[in-house]
């Protein structure tokens, strides 16, 4: 993975872009771009939103171990983000995503799933911020790992508000599949590990646009 | 030929069933009706082989094989079907997706899409279902009732032999009740199936007639009757038709 900052670019338009070019991104007015990143290219990445830009992120990895910065800086009023992100691992991996909400009306959704195939440690960070007189503002965290070992992941779901008037919601959740969601499946005279690899693979898929990522 | 010998099962020591019998034979259709936490539902549980529920004597053999000794999925295999009395959702997987790989791991290995998808479809049609939920998380926003139609669509296409409906009229309005029973009727007549139904109520009964109805106290099977015995319940209860002696 890179470090070096590559040229910022500026995307405008409606968009739909395959993988990430450079680590920084200005994303025009009134635009609506969608990035899908199948593969880790920069250990620390920047997008900066105009007003009313719409970004929407689907990431979807299965690689070694990582380390991962992302910041989103929603600049402009009425700017929004999707952050939809997928991992299925077996070694250590680090995710901080940072969204600050520089402006009034701004809205982000950061959704992260993660699958933990052995005690490897998968980390979500998740930092958002509001300064104060930001004003209706929406913030929505949701992270959720599925561990098929012991549990050595850890969830940061921070949310840094110094404003009255925002809505925020943020939820974290460690934790096997459920042995009711198994049992059904099996019922259905589907085996164990066929279960098991429909429900991995409903867990990572289904937030990211149902587009078949594994 | 379901046949259940003696069965006793516990859950965290504390006795459910208690020397269960009972033989179901091909084609028949058999209702359990009892008080509720009598053990109809663990009775269910239990041939499906949940783990939750420990086996401490007697024995279940479908067609001769011992089912005790097998796994969940090889007693559905097996052609046992469970429609839950709680389906519940699962978020990212599709009916369509179970369905398929239930149907690989059955042996179909490059099952044709066109004809499963038209399969698919038709169930759905016959259902009143709405299809564009094929291809959406199982019972996911789904209300009661349209959890029980969802079973039965698994059912016209997995295409059990033996088929166990654990209160499949609970949460359902009578018109669904209509079309959910007629579906059942018409897979049994087609296939000859078996059904073991549990119940409360006996509405159920006016359109798929039982051969046996079964009342179930304590973890056991206390009497045997006909239909009527369902109709005596409704009208009386369950501690004087068991207490009735038979005419």
């Amino acid at each position: 993975m890179n470090s070096i900052i590559v040229d910022k670019v500026k995307l405008c338009g409606e968009k739909i872009i395959d993988g990430l070019q450079c680590n920084t991104y200005d994303i025009c007015k009134d635009s609506l771009i969608t990035i899908n990143i199948k593969s880790p290219k920069y250990k620390k990445y920047v997008f900066n939103l105009e007003e009313n830009a719409h970004l929407i992120i689907n990431k979807f990895y299965q690689e070694e171990d990582i380390e991962e910065e992302i910041i989103i800086n929603l600049n402009g009023f009425n700017s929004r983000v999707d952050y939809n992100f997928s991992t299925l691992t077996y070694h250590d991996q680090k995710y901080i995503i940072n969204i600050n909400h520089n402006n009034k009306n701004t809205i982000s959704n950061v959704v992260n799933h993660g699958v933990v195939m052995n005690d490897s440690k998968l980390l979500f960070e998740v930092n958002s911020t509001v300064k104060k007189g930001n004003k209706n503002s929406k913030l929505n965290q949701e992270s959720k790992i599925i561990i098929m070992s012991s549990n050595n992941s850890i969830i940061k779901p921070n949310l840094f508000i110094d404003e009255y008037d925002v809505d925020a919601i943020h939820s974290a959740t460690i934790g096997k599949f459920r042995k009711e969601e198994i049992f059904y499946l099996m019922t259905k005279g589907i085996k164990e590990k066929d279960a098991t690899f429909l429900l991995i693979k409903g867990f990572l898929n289904g937030h990211i646009g149902g587009e078949l990522w594994i | 030929m379901l046949k259940i010998h003696n069965l006793s099962v516990e859950v965290k020591d504390k006795k459910i069933l208690k020397d269960l019998n009972l033989t179901i034979n091909d084609g028949e259709v058999h209702v359990i009706m009892g008080p509720n936490g009598t053990g109809k539902s663990t009775l269910s549980k239990v041939i499906m082989r949940d783990d939750n529920f420990t086996v401490t004597k007697g024995t279940i053999k479908y067609n001769d094989k011992d089912i005790l000794s097998l796994t969940t999925d090889e007693v559905a295999r097996l052609g046992i079907f469970l429609a839950m009395q709680y389906p519940i959702s699962i978020e990212g997987v599709s009916n369509a997706d179970m369905l398929k790989s239930a149907l690989t791991i059955r042996g179909e290995k490059n099952i044709n899409l066109f004809k499963f998808i038209t399969e698919l479809e038709n169930a759905y049609d016959e259902l009143n279902f709405d299809k564009s939920t094929i291809h959406s998380s199982i019972n996911e926003g789904f209300s009661g009732g349209e959890r029980k139609k969802n079973e039965i669509i698994g059912m016209k296409i997995l295409k059990p032999s033996f088929i166990i409906l654990d209160e499949i009229d609970s949460g359902v309005d009578v018109d669904n009740l209509k079309v959910i029973s007629s579906n059942i009727l018409k897979y049994k007549n087609e296939s000859n199936a078996s059904l073991l139904i549990i119940t409360h109520y006996p509405h159920i009964l006016n359109y798929i007639k039982p051969d046996y109805v079964h009342i179930m106290k304590d973890g056991n099977i206390v009497k045997t009757g006909t239909s009527h015995l369902a109709d005596e319940i409704l009208k009386e209860g369950y501690e004087a038709s068991i207490m009735k002696e038979d005419l």
